[in-house]
C-alpha cells in the first residue's frame, strides 16, 4: 500500500503573516485563541480586515475579537454563504499587494479559496491554516455530487448511494477529495470501515 | 536555456528609418513557404555574419502573426554593441539573406489574468506592441504605458493608438521625467499581471516598486531572450578510441560526435532524460551544465556530462568513450 | 495507401480485434525484461513507414470504431469533453494542427481546402464536408476542439503554459486509463500526476516538466506508456468503473489470452503556435495476450515484465486481481531463454 504522501494533497504549514503584503484579509471560521494572539501581537503593515464566521455572531470573547489590533476592520456573520459574500466584497475592493489568510476546516478553506480564484489570487497571495475536524468533502466521480463531512475511509455518496473509497487525490478546483465505488470489482465486498478523518 | 532549432531562411525586404538609431526591418521568407505562426511576445534570433563569425541577436516580432508573408522587427543601435546592431544599421541591405531561429516565446501573456498592464521603454515597445494587438483581439482588459525620450523616439506610438484607442498612456520622459511606477502599480486590482520591456534601469525600478507594493513576483513579467545555442569551441578526446575532435561554437558536443560517426546514445536531446550521459575523465576547462537531469552533486563532481546540451568553456574534455 | 476500416465495438459484444498487420505494427513498449518509469521522451520525428510513429497523428483500421465509441461515450456523458474559456485560441491551434496533419499524411481520406480564413474540411471515412470560417466558432457545429477531436483517434489534453507550469485546462477524454477529466481539469502538472507511485521520488516529473516548458514549435516529442485492460474496452474511466470493474474478477488462466489486453499509450506533445499552449495526445492501442503471442518474443517478454513488476505499479495500474491468471497464461509462451534487448516482434 502506498505510504508516501499524495502530491495533490494540500499541506498546511504554521500560519505567519506575509510581511511582503500591503493589505491583509483574514477569513476565520474556527476558534484558536493562541493563534489569534500570536498573529495580532505583531501585526503586519497595511490595512487588516477580519471576516469572522462564527455561530455565536456576537462572539465578544473570541480571540479574533479580543486580540484585534486597533484600526482593523471586523465583519462578523453566522452564515457561511454570508461570510463568503463578505470575502467577495473585500477582495473586490482590494488592490494588488493584498494577502489572504484562510483559517478553518479543510472544506471551508477551499470554498473560500474559490472566491479568491475568481479574483486571480494565486498560490503566493493566499495562505491556509487548517483547524478543527479532518472530515473531508468527497467528490463522487460517478454522479459528480460532493458529500461533505466524511470521517470514514469509505462513505456512502449522498447523491447516488454508492460506497465510495475516499482517496487522498485532491482537486483545488472542486475543493474535494476523489471518491470512487470501492466494490466496483466485487459488488458487496467492502473493506473494514474506519473513522480515519476525525 | 539553449535551442538547437533549425534555422529559417529570410530575406530583408525593406529597411525603414523610424528614428535616430532605430531601424525597422521587414523580412520575407527566403524560400517559397510562409513564415510559421507565433504568439505575442515571441522573438527570433538572427544569425549575423560579422567579421568571419556568426553573432546571434534576439529581436521581438512586432507585427501581426496572422500575416505570414512577412515579419517585422525593429533594431536600436546599441552603443556597446558587439557588432550585431551596428551591422544591422550600417551593413544590412534589402535583398540580403539572413538566417533566423523559429519563434520562441519567453514573454507570453497570462491568459487567466483579469487585467494586463503593458509597459514599454524605448525600443522595448516591440514585444509590447505585439501583446497589445493580441489583447485587443481577445477583447481583454488592458492598459499600455509607453515611455520614450522625446517625440522623435516615440516609434510605433501611432500603431499602438490604432490598436488600442483609449488604452495608451504615452510618457515623454524628456518632458515629464521618469515614469513613476508607484502610483501605476498601487491602483491595480487583484488579478492584474504586468509585463515590462525596456532599459535595465527602468525594469529594475518597476520590479522594485512592485516588491515595495507587495505584488507577488509571479505577476511581474519582464522580457528575457533565449541564450543562443553554442559557446566557446573546445576539444574533445575519446580515451578508448583515441579520437579527437573540435566542438565548434554552433554545434553541441553530441552533434559533433554524431557528425564524426561516433556511436553514442541519445533520446530527448534536451537535457532531461539522462540517456546521453558520458563519463568525464579529465577537463582542462570549466564544465558548463545546461541539463536538468544531473543532481547538484553530480554536476559538482565534474565526472559526468550530458553532451546534448552541455559544454566545456574552452580547453580539452577527455571522455571515457 | 488505403486503410481498410473495420466496423467493431469496444463495449457490449466487444467485436474488436486486430488484423495481422495491426498486430505487427503494435507499439510493444518493453525493450527489456523489467519495467520502471523513466523520462523516455524522444523527438516525434517521422518514423518508419507503416509504423505507429510514421505520422504526427496515427490513423489505423480502428478509426471508425473508435470515433463511434467516442460518440457513444459523449452522448452518455458530455462532460468527458471540457474546455476552460481562456483556451479558445489553443482550441483553434489544435484544430489547425490536426486538420493539416491528417490532410498531409492521409490524403486519400482527408482534405483541407483553405482560401484565406474560408476553410473546407473533408473527412471521407466519416462522410463529412464542412465549410467554415477559421476563428469563428459559430460556423462549426461544435466548438473547435471538440469538433476535430471527435474525428481523431486518441484522447487529447490542452495544457496552458503559465507560471513556469503546465495546467490541464481543456480535454477530450473518452479512452483514458482510469483518470477523470472532471476531477483533474485545471490541475497543474504535478497535481494531476500525483497518484503515480514511485515516479515522483525518482525525479521523473521534475525533469519532464522542465523539458516540456522549453518545447518548441515544430519539434514535438513522444513517449510510450502502458497498462492493462480486461476486454478491448476504451472507456475505462473512473466515472464508469462500476460498468467495467467486475470484468477484472472474471479472468481465469483459460480465458486470459482473449480477455487480458495490453494497453499502450503513444503520448505526443506539440507546442501550439498562437496560444503558446501545448497539446498532449494520448493515443491508445489495445492487443490481447493471444494476439501478442503471435510473436513469441513479445509474450515471453511480457511474462517477465509482468512477473517482476513492483507492487506499487501493479496496484496503481489495477492489475492485482488478474495478474496471476495472466502470468499463468503467458508462462506457456516463455521457455526462459535469453531475450535480446529491444521491442521488435522477431
Amino acid at each position: 500500500m502506498l505510504t508516501t504522501r499524495m502530491k495533490s494533497q494540500p499541506q498546511y504549514p504554521p500560519l505567519e503573516w506575509d510581511r511582503k503584503g500591503r493589505q491583509h484579509i483574514v477569513f476565520v471560521s474556527a476558534e484558536d485563541p493562541a493563534l489569534a494572539r500570536h498573529l495580532f501581537e505583531d501585526p503586519p503593515e497595511g490595512d487588516l480586515t477580519v471576516i469572522h464566521l462564527s455561530e455565536d455572531a456576537e462572539a465578544n470573547a473570541s480571540g479574533w475579537q479580543v486580540s484585534l489590533p486597533p484600526g482593523s476592520k471586523r465583519r462578523v456573520t453566522r452564515r457561511l454563504d454570508s461570510a463568503l459574500q463578505k470575502l467577495h466584497e473585500s477582495l473586490d475592493q482590494a488592490s494588488m499587494g493584498a494577502r489572504l489568510y484562510l483559517v478553518g476546516n479543510e472544506d471551508i478553506i477551499w470554498q473560500a479559496s474559490k472566491v479568491a480564484d475568481r479574483f486571480g489570487m494565486g498560490a503566493d497571495a493566499v495562505r491556509r491554516h487548517r483547524l478543527g475536524t479532518l472530515a473531508r468533502p468527497v467528490y463522487c466521480v460517478h454522479c459528480r455530487t460532493t458529500t461533505r463531512g466524511v470521517r470514514t475511509n469509505v462513505a456512502d455518496c449522498s447523491g447516488c448511494g454508492r460506497a465510495l473509497f475516499v482517496r487522498d487525490h485532491f482537486s483545488r478546483h472542486l475543493g474535494a477529495y476523489m471518491g470512487f465505488q470501492i466494490d466496483a470489482e466485487k459488488p458487496g465486498e467492502l473493506p473494514t470501515i474506519e473513522e480515519v478523518y476525525r | 536555456m539553449t535551442t538547437n532549432a533549425t534555422a529559417l531562411s529570410a530575406v530583408i525586404y525593406k529597411v525603414s528609418e523610424l528614428a535616430p538609431d532605430v531601424r525597422e526591418f521587414t523580412l520575407i521568407p527566403g524560400n517559397d513557404e510562409l513564415f510559421p505562426l507565433y504568439s505575442a511576445g515571441s522573438h527570433v534570433v538572427l544569425s549575423l555574419p560579422i567579421g568571419g563569425r556568426i553573432h546571434r541577436n534576439a529581436y521581438s516580432l512586432l507585427g501581426d502573426p496572422a500575416r505570414r508573408d512577412h515579419w517585422r522587427i525593429a533594431v536600436r543601435r546599441q552603443q556597446s554593441s558587439r557588432g550585431g546592431s551596428a551591422w544591422l544599421h550600417d551593413e544590412a541591405r534589402a535583398g540580403m539573406y539572413i538566417d533566423l531561429s523559429p519563434p520562441v516565446n519567453l514573454f507570453s501573456l497570462v491568459r487567466t489574468a483579469r487585467h494586463h498592464v503593458l509597459v514599454a521603454g524605448g525600443i522595448g515597445i516591440t514585444p509590447i506592441l505585439s501583446q497589445a494587438r493580441e489583447l485587443a483581439r481577445l477583447g481583454a482588459s488592458f492598459e499600455v504605458h509607453y515611455a520614450f525620450r522625446g517625440p522623435a523616439n516615440a516609434v510605433f506610438l501611432h500603431d499602438l493608438k490604432a490598436i488600442a484607442p483609449d488604452r495608451v498612456h504615452p510618457h515623454d520622459s524628456d518632458r515629464d521625467g521618469q515614469l513613476e511606477f508607484g502610483p501605476l502599480l498601487a491602483r491595480q486590482a487583484l488579478g492584474t499581471h504586468l509585463y515590462i520591456c525596456g532599459p535595465q534601469g527602468m525594469v529594475d525600478a518597476c520590479m522594485q516598486a512592485g516588491a515595495r507594493l507587495g505584488w507577488p513576483s509571479k505577476h511581474l513579467h519582464s522580457e528575457q531572450f533565449i541564450a543562443p545555442a553554442g559557446g566557446e569551441p573546445f576539444e574533445v578526446e575519446l580515451k578508448r578510441s583515441g579520437k579527437r575532435f573540435t566542438v565548434p561554437r554552433d554545434l553541441s558536443l553530441l552533434e559533433t560526435l554524431e557528425l564524426n560517426q561516433v556511436d553514442t546514445p541519445s533520446l530527448c536531446r534536451g537535457g532531461a532524460c539522462g540517456q546521453c550521459e558520458l563519463e568525464v575523465l579529465d577537463a582542462t576547462g570549466a564544465l558548463v551544465h545546461h541539463d536538468v537531469y544531473l543532481s547538484a552533486e553530480e554536476r559538482a563532481s565534474g565526472r559526468k556530462i550530458m553532451p546534448c546540451v552541455s559544454r566545456l568553456d574552452g580547453g580539452c574534455l577527455v571522455l571515457n568513450h | 495507401m488505403a486503410i481498410a476500416f473495420k466496423q467493431e465495438t469496444f463495449r457490449g459484444e466487444y467485436t474488436y480485434a486486430n488484423s495481422d498487420a495491426a498486430i505487427r505494427r503494435f507499439p510493444f513498449p518493453f525493450a527489456q525484461d523489467s519495467y520502471m518509469y523513466s523520462v523516455n521522451m524522444e523527438p516525434h520525428t517521422k518514423g518508419p513507414v507503416g509504423s505507429v510513429f510514421e505520422n504526427a497523428f496515427d490513423i489505423d483500421e480502428h478509426y471508425l470504431g473508435e470515433c463511434e465509441d467516442r460518440r457513444i461515450t459523449l452522448a452518455r456523458d458530455p462532460q468527458r469533453c471540457q474546455s476552460l474559456p481562456h483556451m479558445i485560441d489553443a482550441e483553434w491551434d489544435v484544430l489547425e494542427l490536426i486538420m493539416t496533419s491528417l490532410a498531409r499524411d492521409y490524403p486519400e481520406n482527408f482534405t483541407l481546402l483553405r482560401d484565406g480564413s474560408h476553410w473546407t474540411w473533408i473527412n471521407r471515412p466519416l462522410n463529412i464536408r464542412q465549410p467554415f470560417i477559421f476563428g469563428d466558432a459559430a460556423t462549426l457545429p461544435r466548438q473547435p476542439f471538440e469538433y476535430i477531436t471527435r474525428q481523431t483517434q486518441g484522447d487529447f489534453v490542452i495544457m496552458d503554459q503559465r507560471d513556469n507550469n503546465l495546467f490541464a485546462d481543456a480535454g477530450m477524454v473518452t479512452s483514458q486509463a482510469d483518470w477523470s477529466l472532471s476531477f483533474d481539469l485545471g490541475m497543474s502538472f504535478m497535481e494531476w500526476h500525483a497518484p503515480v507511485p514511485l515516479a515522483h521520488e525518482l525525479g521523473i516529473f521534475d525533469r519532464a516538466l522542465k523539458y516540456l516548458l522549453m518545447l518548441q514549435q515544430g519539434r514535438p516529442v513522444r513517449r510510450l506508456n502502458w497498462t492493462m485492460t480486461i476486454n478491448p474496452r476504451l472507456d475505462t474511466a473512473p466515472e464508469t468503473y462500476p460498468e467495467w470493474g467486475t470484468d477484472r474478477a472474471s479472468v481465469t488462466p483459460e480465458n486470459a489470452g482473449d480477455k487480458v489486453h495490453l494497453r499502450v499509450e503513444l503520448q505526443t506533445l506539440f507546442r501550439l503556435p498562437r496560444s503558446n499552449a501545448m497539446l498532449f495526445g494520448i493515443r491508445c492501442y489495445l492487443a490481447s495476450l493471444a494476439e501478442l503471442a503471435t510473436y513469441p518474443r513479445w509474450a515471453a517478454r511480457l511474462h517477465r515484465v509482468l512477473g517482476s513488476l513492483p507492487n506499487e505499479l501493479q496496484e496503481y495500474k489495477g492489475l492485482t486481481r488478474y495478474r496471476p491468471s495472466a502470468l499463468q497464461w503467458l508462462s506457456a509462451h516463455d521457455d526462459g531463454r535469453e531475450l535480446a534487448l529491444g521491442t521488435e516482434p522477431v
